[in-house]
């Protein structure tokens, strides 16, 4: 193998900011020609950054990427695909009201006097289809009616059509059932075959043991390793690279005792709650003053369940119960009454006024409580409410009319949070409480939890950063294929036992 | 850390004065000052009153709209249901013998179950408001002229109608009902729970769900707000032509839609006032009269108010768009 077929796709030193978060910092590794490359590691760890850079969907803010020796210059889609690179996203981008062919060869390559010659269009498309095995799949039927594994198949033939030199493949089995996944692999290892490189992400440990050549390692934003898939290379090693940090010397320090007493009074039950195709009966409980963690990869069902927990999302069965007093049905509004508040995962969806002065943010959940006489409000009363929370969680801000919407993410997650503890919640379901934001607002964020479940509040933390959780929670439960998997102990946590059930569902290794 | 935390906030800022959402007020008093300057007749007591009068009638049909958009709707059914008001005053009057005083009221409860529907069709299936209220819109224009056209031009009998023309101190009475109720809704919407969440719901709807308001259930009561006082507003403008006639309210969502625009709501939600919807409204009219005063074609006014409607709301995106 020549050096340039060693070092196809070079990524040198890339580093990429977002605001303050460090999405990518000075990674480095080769793709080879003709290989099958899976880029593995936790949510965050920076997995989708530095595809969307090889992609063209983003440039880098330093470093370069150079392909079979050509050192890329602009950073756009379109650069990309004249580069011979495609990205083919989770999130399928078909045109699902156009046919099969014209999905695949979008842009009309088979003309006839001017106009597009279906017949040839459709015997290409059904060429490529049975090439794939996909006979079931007509050139002419409309994209919408075909499954969703055969749009996903699709959308891959698109690019394939294109005679890429390089394909991205983000997680392309999260929506198919085993045989179509198993399909998918033949396929790409036939790809492979044919001299086509791909990089493959996937959080699915059989599937990436089954078809990588090689296997590269992120964790935080910074390459970790590169490991050959030798039928020696055990899923232990991918986990310990996956998680290896050395934590002695971070900002988070692993509990080691549960805080909260055997005979705390239990706040919320979960019984039962399920939902077809999306999360399987789960139970849980959370007793007073405890922070119970909920950890998941991707897809795990882990952010879902909190939705459903909070009436966000409907459920098929199961129910829930507050304080003793059982829900078979739970919105919003009746949890706010229950004294649960919720803090949502991205505050840029839903969780502030950002156009709105922090006064009215902060009164929202509780505007009951400061109305008089026909709904006037008591301003002066909102002023000394809000003047108070400001100074308790040393939000920075210039007046109380300033709008989040100019505010840091740091100082916007805070007063997020404010808004959720203004109504004085005897439960509070926190959801990624530090995504985005500095390390000096993680560390506060940190504390105020740690505060709030000190006097009695009961607290689910749905994280996927697992050293947070370490060191908030008094248990973690696991998620992972829409069920929790285990529930790991104050004192027993190590990254390693909690991501192998995260990741691979049993503590012990496997030989497989 | 705690530096400028706390020990700086000021409890009682000034809002800066924003020229923006003031703007109004400045078109206002200009195009005011310039008919009076260029029209010889433009500047008497009768003029301004009889304008006022005109923009006192279809004020109510912008007061349900002003509050609807402020979260982000719009309710195109308004001129509609102003006609009905007038065309179901007749209907109480000519064929159920009722008098004026029982016939308004039950033509608000109708309209108000008309615009319960549609708000309940809106959130409950997450439909375009814009596209549901053109539905209202041309359903109940449709039930309007058939009802017209049944009363062949009768006449209400004068003392049915005849409380239209009160006055109080030399000023027609609904004149200083829409100023009362402009002020009022003003002074709920700054200051009282029920209509401050408004501007919430308009600002971030899933928030609002998130922290425990009935978001939609406002919305419903708005657009059934909406409704009846646009048929309010229609009923007390056929009292003041006598007779039901098509024309009442025909047309008047384009008006209503620009006065409130220009008057600093904003099509994304989050923005709008009573007050200044107001003067939007008479902004309108008091162009229309101008122009009439200009003899400038009636067609082609329309083209002018179009192109004022197509400025205001490129304007607002280009203001407000870019937060969204």
């Amino acid at each position: 193998m020549t050096a340039s077929d060693r070092e196809f796709l070079k990524i040198a030193d890339i580093t990429k900011t977002y605001g303050v978060v460090k999405a990518l910092t000075g990674v480095s590794f080769s793709i080879r020609r003709g290989e099958i490359h899976t880029v593995l590691g936790e949510n965050g760890a920076g997995k989708s950054t530095l595809m969307k850079i090889i992609g063209g969907e983003t440039g880098p803010d330093s470093g370069e990427i150079t392909l079979d020796g050509r050192r890329i210059e602009h950073f756009s889609p379109a650069a990309a695909h004249a580069l011979g690179i495609h990205m083919v996203h989770q999130e399928l981008a078909v045109f699902e009201n156009l046919t099969v062919a014209e999905n695949i060869f979008p842009y009309h390559n088979f003309k006839k006097g001017g106009r597009i010659d279906y017949a040839r269009l459709h015997e290409e498309t059904r060429n490529k289809l049975n090439l794939f095995g996909l006979k079931t799949i007509k050139p002419e039927e409309t994209l919408g009616s075909v499954t969703l594994a055969g749009q996903q198949m699709v959308e891959i033939l698109r690019s394939i059509v294109a005679e890429p030199k390089v394909i991205i493949l983000d997680e392309p089995t999260s929506g198919l059932n085993d045989h179509e996944a198993d399909l998918l692999l033949n396929i790409l290892k036939r790809l492979k075959g044919e001299g086509l490189t791909i990089i493959y992400i996937s959080h699915r440990f059989k599937e990436i043991m089954r078809i990588s050549d090689r296997i590269t390692v992120l964790r935080d934003g910074e390459f970790v390793a590169t490991l050959e898939n030798t039928p020696d290379l055990a899923e232990s090693e991918l986990i310990n690279n996956m998680v290896g940090r050395d934590l002695s010397a971070s900002l988070y320090q692993i509990k080691t005792v549960a805080n909260t007493s055997p005979d705390a009074p239990v706040l919320l039950e979960v019984k039962g709650l399920a939902k077809r195709n999306a999360l399987n009966p789960t139970d849980l409980s959370l007793a007073a003053g405890e922070i119970l963690g909920v950890f998941g990869l991707e897809g795990s069902g882990a952010s879902r369940l909190s939705r459903m927990m909070y009436g966000l999302e409907g459920k098929d069965e199961g129910e829930i119960a507050i304080k003793g007093k059982r829900f078979p049905k739970v919105n919003p509004r009746l949890m706010v009454a229950e004294r649960v508040m919720y803090l949502n995962n991205n505050r840029k969806i839903a969780g502030l006024l950002p156009e709105l002065p922090v006064t009215d943010n902060l009164s929202l959940p509780v505007l009951r409580r400061f109305s008089r006489f026909l709904g006037f409000l008591n301003l002066k009363a909102i002023a000394r409410l809000a003047t108070d929370f400001i100074k308790a969680f040393a939000i920075a801000l210039p007046s109380l009319s300033t709008r989040p919407a100019n505010l840091s993410g740091g100082n916007q997650q805070k007063v997020m949070l404010s808004i959720c503890l203004v109504p004085e919640p005897e439960i509070l379901i926190v959801n990624e409480p530090t995504r985005g934001i500095d390390v000096g607002a993680k560390t506060e964020i940190h504390k105020f939890l740690l505060d709030i479940a000190s006097k009695g509040v009961g607290i689910v933390i749905f994280s996927s950063e697992l050293p947070e959780l370490m060191s908030l929670s008094d248990r973690i439960l696991v998620m992972r294929e829409n069920s929790i998997v285990d529930e790991v102990k104050a004192g027993d946590y190590t990254e390693q036992t909690i991501m192998r059930y995260a990741a691979v569902g049993s503590a012990e290794p496997e030989g497989e | 850390m705690t530096a400028n935390t706390g020990r700086s906030l000021a409890t009682h800022e000034k809002r800066n004065f924003n020229f923006g959402s003031w703007i109004i007020l400045f078109l206002t008093i200009g195009l005011f000052v310039f008919l009076s300057l260029t029209r010889k007749n433009f500047l008497t007591y009768n003029n301004i009153h009889s304008i006022l009068y005109e923009v006192s009638f279809s004020f109510f049909a912008a007061v349900g709209f002003t509050l609807l958009i402020i979260m982000g709707e719009l309710d195109l059914s308004v001129g509609s249901l102003f006609g009905l008001g007038g065309a179901l005053l007749g209907l109480f009057i000519f064929n159920h013998r009722l008098s004026v005083e029982a016939a308004i009221p039950l033509a608000m409860a109708i309209a108000a179950v008309i615009g319960l529907a549609a708000g309940f069709l809106i959130t409950a299936f997450k439909l375009n408001s814009m596209m549901v209220t053109i539905g209202v819109m041309m359903a109940v224009k449709g039930y309007n002229w058939i009802q017209i056209q049944k009363f062949g031009g009768r006449q209400i009998p004068r003392a049915q109608w005849g409380f239209i023309t009160q006055e109080v101190l030399g000023v027609k009475w609904t004149i200083l009902a829409m100023v009362a109720v402009a002020v009022l809704f003003e002074l709920f919407l700054a200051r009282s729970r029920h209509l401050k969440q408004l501007y919430c719901i308009g600002n971030n709807f899933s928030t609002t769900i998130l922290y425990g308001l009935n978001a939609n259930l406002v919305k419903i009561l708005c657009f059934s707000a909406s409704a009846a006082l646009s048929a309010f507003g229609g009923a007390l403008m056929t009292c003041r032509l006598k007779h039901p006639h098509v024309t009442v309210g025909a047309n008047l969502e384009i008006g209503i839609i620009t006065a409130a625009v220009i008057g600093g709501a904003s099509i994304f939600g989050g923005r709008g006032s009573m007050v200044r919807t107001m003067l939007g409204v008479f902004f309108v009219f008091l162009l229309q009269n101008g122009m009439t005063s200009y003899n400038i074609n009636t067609y082609v006014q329309q083209i002018i108010l179009g192109s004022i409607l197509i400025l205001a709301i490129h304007l607002d995106v280009r203001i407000n768009g870019k937060r969204t």
